[in-house]
């Protein structure tokens, strides 16, 4: 029997403040798949859903209430929580579940995060470090990332201006997508003059917060024959954990966990990294992005902000980033960002990204961090 | 024992008995002395982070470091007087002091017992008196009129006064074991009653020689006659001499001048006098009395009071104390128990690390295993109180976490960094009193005794960090 684990659908709802429940945005995410997910879910075995908890108002058993709501019931599902990785480890255990001998597995996300009052908002968010020693410090994750940003700066002469150059591209990108919760070109100058969430974060090297939710169908090969003549593979998956507080690291000025992750997705896909088309990375903020093109292995450390500056990593450039939007344009409700990257891969390697479409892409890159960099997946999918 | 109502007029033979009989005797005096409240009321700038328990608690761990140097003088009691809500407990646990060897006076106790107390012992007295009970006008200012008579029967080292009311708003930056007392003439006629006078070195009285041995040097203007009124907070103007161990007399010393900071390093020989009609440039300047003196002023440059000495509005005062008042506390937040969080107290109160038995290794926050060689056994390890900035932010207006939005809401903003303690030795931290400008990576910090927050009707105290050692 083959191992090969194939995507065969991908959907999500559209990112931003919606208004809706969490039922309403899994539905709009299962809905968006190409296929006809009725038929899917009957012979779906497994089900891993991402969720931060919603803000915590359904904080136990979202998985089956979510699964039943797509109207099936009697089969293993449960809720998957690695903080905004969730769901890039949801799809982890949907592949492995295919890997140990299922047919169809899903892997999913949702997060309502705007219903929130804001003060619940600002208690829930930033529970994911260290809370004994990090929030007692009065850290956000803004300032987490801060403080990475600024050891960076001074090991590496990074500027505002790179960073700002992130959240500018992105912005560009999401007016391409649809599903994106901000179509607003931003000028680099707008984006360096944002009032400052945590020097030297602006609010537009911040992610926004959203509700979303996003979703994805896994098969293996036997299966995925019968659905589709071009199934995108599952052909490296990678995950790693490192210390939650950040004094607890030896290096703040790169994310030890992608590194892992990514050695072992590289490794198990056979390829080089020339061979990788495109990337959907983890931008929550835009340090965090500039932190993946180095730890991935792209570039040298120190590299990646000239790299920002050149372009490289524009829709035009040689190797695209956040072609969706990424989490600072597109949207990152936390539990469905992971899966809702797959869903950008899977529909530009099936040709189906619309305005953003790029063109002859075979492999693409899917990289979820949670926290700081204390859990992070790296997925790579490529099209026969 | 516990003695709790301890009259003023009781005599003092009788106390002096008591003390030397009962060294452990815990004393408890509810009555109040106008004439003390009146002879240790100091202007302080009071944080927005601060209560009179780490105004404390900061004072203390300071007059411990110092008396560390000098082996032969041991703490055997201390006075505070303290406004209802300073938490004794709270206290003793950041201190580290054991209540069962120290002999511990509570209240407002007459200057006559706190002499008397002080002949018998070395003694180390914290006043820190409640600014509502002040009928001054509000100051922003809570007291920690730190008072420090230690070993006082020899009279050889150390008497800080701060802020008896012609002192003026003097804020005493260091407490430090002193070997000469100096007072100002006017300051020495009311302490009469009390205080032998021939015991007193005036200030106009020493000389080079005399100065080298000072540890520390702390005087208010009127001890050098500065201009200006001195009764104005931002006027506030004082000398610090800081010590270099060299028997030369070669000192640093820190002006403050109100709001207008600067580093002032001074070498050579140093001989003050008391001249009323000397102003701070005039005194620095008229060479010919000082010979010897260089000078070099950095303007600006240790700025420590660039955030804090000024008038606080009675308005923000009585949100400041809404704040600390912890049953005025938002409820949510990132919950850690109070019975975990203080199991860990040695840690959070006072930089205890663990050492590793096994491979030596540094183990901070402590850990169950040791991190590099999984081994149990590990011993304390007190880490040293001062760092470098290794990264920071700062957290803007509007962006705190909930349990801290009440308190950012007093100063809008506020700093957060990553502390390098030992190489590879990290914590992260808050880093208060600084405006964030006057931060950068690599700039050394020393812990304090702050405020965190209030939550679930408690107050949750801990390290932070700044710039300047001030406490
Ligand atoms: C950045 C952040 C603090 C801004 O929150 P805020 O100040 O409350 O922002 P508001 O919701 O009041 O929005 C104000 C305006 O800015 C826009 N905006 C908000 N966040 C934005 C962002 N990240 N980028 C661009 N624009 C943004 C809003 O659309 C709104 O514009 P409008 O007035 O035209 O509608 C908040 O989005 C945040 O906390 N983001 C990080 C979320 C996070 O930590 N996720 C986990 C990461 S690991
Ligand atoms: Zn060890």
């Amino acid at each position: 029997m083959s191992k090969r684990v194939a995507v065969i659908a991908a959907g999500q709802s559209k990112f931003g403040t919606l208004g809706k429940s969490m039922k309403e945005l899994f539905i709009d995410a299962l809905k968006d798949c190409e296929l006809n997910t009725k038929e899917l879910l009957t012979k779906t075995e497994e089900v891993y859903i991402g969720n931060l908890g919603v803000g915590g108002s359904q904080l136990g058993n979202p998985a089956a209430l979510l699964i039943e709501h797509g109207l099936r019931t009697g089969i293993s599902a449960q809720r998957v929580e690695n903080a905004c990785a969730s769901s890039g480890f949801a799809f982890r255990d949907a592949y492995r579940a295919i890997r140990s001998g299922a047919k169809v597995s899903i892997a999913g996300g949702v997060e309502v995060m705007n219903d929130l009052s804001p003060l619940h908002q600002k208690y829930w968010l930033g529970v994911s470090g260290d809370t004994e020693w990090e929030r007692l410090a009065g850290a956000t994750f803004a300032g987490i990332y801060a403080l990475m940003a600024k050891r960076h700066m001074y090991e590496y002469g990074t500027t505002k201006e790179m960073l700002a150059s992130i959240a500018v591209k992105n912005h560009r990108n999401a007016i391409n997508n649809p599903k994106a919760q901000f179509h607003k070109e931003i000028s680099l100058e707008m984006a360096l003059n944002s009032p400052l969430v945590a020097d030297p974060l602006g609010l537009f090297d911040c992610c926004p917060t959203s509700d979303g939710a996003s979703v994805v169908f896994l098969a293996s090969e036997e299966v995925a024959r019968k659905y589709t003549d071009e199934p995108i593979w599952v052909t490296g998956s990678g995950a790693a954990t490192d210390f939650l507080a950040l004094h607890d690291r030896p290096l703040i000025s790169e994310i030890k966990a992608t590194q892992l992750a990514m050695k072992q997705a590289i490794n198990q896909a056979e390829i080089k990294h020339s061979e990788i088309d495109f990337a959907e990375v983890h931008d929550c903020f835009t340090i965090a992005e500039l932190l993946a093109m180095e730890d991935l292995g792209f570039y040298d450390k120190g590299e990646a902000g000239d790299a920002i500056l050149r372009n490289d990593t524009g829709i035009d450039g040689t190797l695209p980033i956040n072609v969706s939007g990424g989490l600072k344009a597109k949207g990152h409700p936390l539990g469905a960002t992971g899966t809702g990257q797959i869903v950008e891969i899977f529909n530009q390697l099936t040709e189906n990204a619309g305005k953003r479409q790029l063109k002859n892409v075979q492999t693409g890159l899917a990289h979820n961090v949670g926290g700081s960099g204390a859990t992070c997946t790296v997925h790579i999918l490529r099209r026969e | 024992m516990y003695c709790s109502h301890l009259k003023e007029g009781i005599k003092l033979g009788l106390i002096t008995h008591i003390f030397s009989n009962l060294p452990r005797l815990k004393l408890k005096y509810t009555g109040g002395s106008t004439q003390l409240e009146r002879f240790y009321h100091a202007s302080y700038k009071f944080g927005v982070d601060e209560t009179p328990t780490t105004l404390g608690v900061n004072c203390m761990i300071n007059f411990l470091d110092s008396i560390n140097e000098h082996k032969s003088l041991e703490l055997k009691s201390i006075f505070i007087s303290y406004p209802e809500d300073f938490e004794l407990d709270t206290f003793l646990e950041a201190t580290g002091i054991d209540s069962d060897k120290v002999l511990i006076v509570n209240g407002r106790v007459n200057l006559e017992i706190l002499w008397e107390i002080g002949k018998t012992l070395d003694t180390c007295f914290i006043n820190i008196t409640d600014p509502k009970s002040s009928n001054n006008e509000i100051r922003g200012v809570l007291t920690p009129s730190a008072i420090l008579f230690a070993n006082i029967s020899s009279f050889n080292p150390l008497l800080v006064l701060d802020n008896f009311n012609r002192f003026n708003n003097l804020r005493i930056p260091t407490l430090s074991r002193i070997n000469s007392l100096s007072v100002e003439k006017r300051v020495l006629e009311s302490l009469t009653p009390i205080v032998d006078k021939e015991k007193l070195i005036l200030t106009n009285t020493l000389n080079g020689k005399k100065l080298s041995k000072l540890k520390n040097f702390i005087c208010s203007n009127q001890w050098f006659g500065f201009s200006g009124d001195a009764t104005l907070l931002l006027n506030l103007q004082m000398l610090v001499f800081g010590h270099d161990s060299s028997s030369d007399i070669e000192k640093s010393f820190i002006l403050f001048n109100g709001n207008e900071l600067g580093s002032v390093t001074v070498s050579g020989k140093i001989i003050v006098k008391n001249n009323s009609s000397l102003s701070v440039e005039k005194f620095f300047k008229t060479e010919e009395k000082y010979t010897n003196l260089e000078l070099k002023v950095e303007e600006k440059k240790q700025c420590y009071l660039s955030k804090g000495v000024q008038n606080i509005s009675i308005e923000k005062f009585l949100k400041l104390q809404n704040t600390h008042n912890p049953s005025e506390s938002i409820a949510q937040g990132a919950f850690i128990s109070n019975a975990q969080y203080l199991k860990e107290k040695n840690s959070r109160y006072r930089l205890v690390s663990n050492r590793c038995t096994e491979c030596e290794e540094i183990i901070f926050p402590p850990r169950l295993y040791c991190r590099y060689c999984y081994s149990l056994t590990k011993k304390d390890l007190p880490l040293p109180k001062t760092g470098k900035i290794y990264s920071l932010t700062t957290i803007m207006k509007g962006a705190a976490p909930s349990e801290f939005v009440a308190y950012q809401e007093l100063d809008s903003i506020y700093s957060v960094g990553i502390i390098e303690l030992l190489p590879n030795v990290r914590i992260i931290s808050q880093i208060t009193d600084w405006e964030s400008n006057e931060l950068d990576i690599n700039d050394e910090v020393h812990m304090v005794f702050r405020l965190i927050y209030c939550q679930d009707g408690l107050r949750r105290y801990g390290f932070k960090f700044t710039k300047l050692k001030i406490f």
